[in-house]
């Protein structure tokens, strides 16, 4: 499957990173690269593990279920991919289902469909350590030529990857507590317009804007933003009550 | 999926125990416990994070709008596959 045009060009991880507004993002393009590049007959699965110095590890997954995948081994704070990023050396379980040594992250991610595990580590320097990890529900994946172009790809990913991490400094926040901190201003906003609309007090507005939530089906912050956009649509106290 | 949440804002803690649905919900979701607060303090919640994770464990009541809260939160990231 993936011969050695399995490289990136320059010009497509420059532009990648020119045209990423955060690390987060630059990294999700990364591993959309990676598994349509590396991905043969049988889809891959690409994550990219990224842990800085300062701040928490960036996780960036080609698919929901790579993400999860990943996920799992925070969890139980060791799997494949963080032994590979951890150690810096290739990880390979060419078939989970008899693999010994990793039986009980096989047991972990059985739910996932998936075979065999590649991860690779990138080198990134400067205290930060780097891994991609590749995923396929075919166990004859991982060939000894492929795994050789997994890993020349994880190597020509390391400089665009030292270039990333200067351009964006680490965050902060991590990327949740952002989107959380983000979403609490918004219901905020709503829950202070709902009491100016309706001169009540917090608690109302805050089941005002649940209810409304829970009677449209759609998502909390959803609603919030549509109230904000759309003043005529801020729910009102019914004559009666709500309870 | 139930509608709990529903009944739960209208009477709090008439349906069955919304602790038990809320505690079940949360380990058969695989959900992480910050992970969880975080996002239900992006919602609006005002519990701290020990009391949801007593109120998870059923060891605590919490104020019945922060009970939705809650499951609100659940049921989002359990959609969300978060």
């Amino acid at each position: 499957m993936a011969d050695n045009d399995a490289l990136p060009t320059a010009e497509q991880l420059q532009d990648l990173l020119l045209e990423s507004p955060g690390f987060t993002e630059f990294l999700l393009g990364l591993t959309a690269i990676s598994a349509s590049l590396l991905g043969g007959e049988t889809p891959l699965l690409c994550a990219i593990t990224v842990e800085r110095e300062a701040g928490p590890a960036t996780v960036a997954s080609s698919t929901e279920a790579a993400r999860a995948l990943d996920e799992r081994q925070y969890a139980y704070d060791n799997g494949p991919c963080l032994t590979a990023l951890r150690q810096q050396h290739t990880v390979l379980i060419p078939d989970l289902q008899t693999d010994e040594h990793w039986a009980w992250y096989a047991r972990a991610v059985a739910d996932e469909g998936i075979r065999t595990v590649l991860a690779v580590p990138i080198q990134t320097g400067n205290g930060s350590r780097s891994a991609l990890n590749c995923y396929s529900t075919d166990a004859g994946t991982f060939d000894p030529e492929t795994v050789a172009a997994v890993e020349e790809h994880a190597a020509s990913l390391s400089r665009i990857l030292r270039l990333a991490m200067r351009v964006h400094p680490t965050d902060a926040y991590p990327e949740h507590l952002r989107s959380a901190l983000q979403s609490r201003a918004i219901v905020d906003a709503a829950v202070s317009l709902i009491m100016v609309h309706n001169r009540c007090g917090h608690e109302d507005a805050v089941k005002l804007l649940h209810l409304a939530s829970r009677s449209s089906n759609r998502r909390l912050h959803d609603i919030a933003q549509d109230i904000l956009q759309n003043a005529s649509d801020i729910p009102v106290i019914t004559p009666g009550g709500e309870r | 999926m139930e509608d709990d949440g529903i009944l739960g804002i209208q009477r709090p803690g008439d349906d069955a125990d919304p602790r038990n649905s809320a505690a079940t919900r949360y380990r058969d979701g695989n959900i992480n416990l910050t992970g969880l607060w975080t996002y239900y303090c992006g919602i609006g919640g005002n519990a701290d994070e020990l009391a949801l994770d007593a109120y998870l464990h059923e060891m605590m009541e919490l104020p019945p709008l922060q009970m939705d809260l809650i499951h609100t939160a659940i049921e989002e990231i359990t959609a969300e596959g978060l």
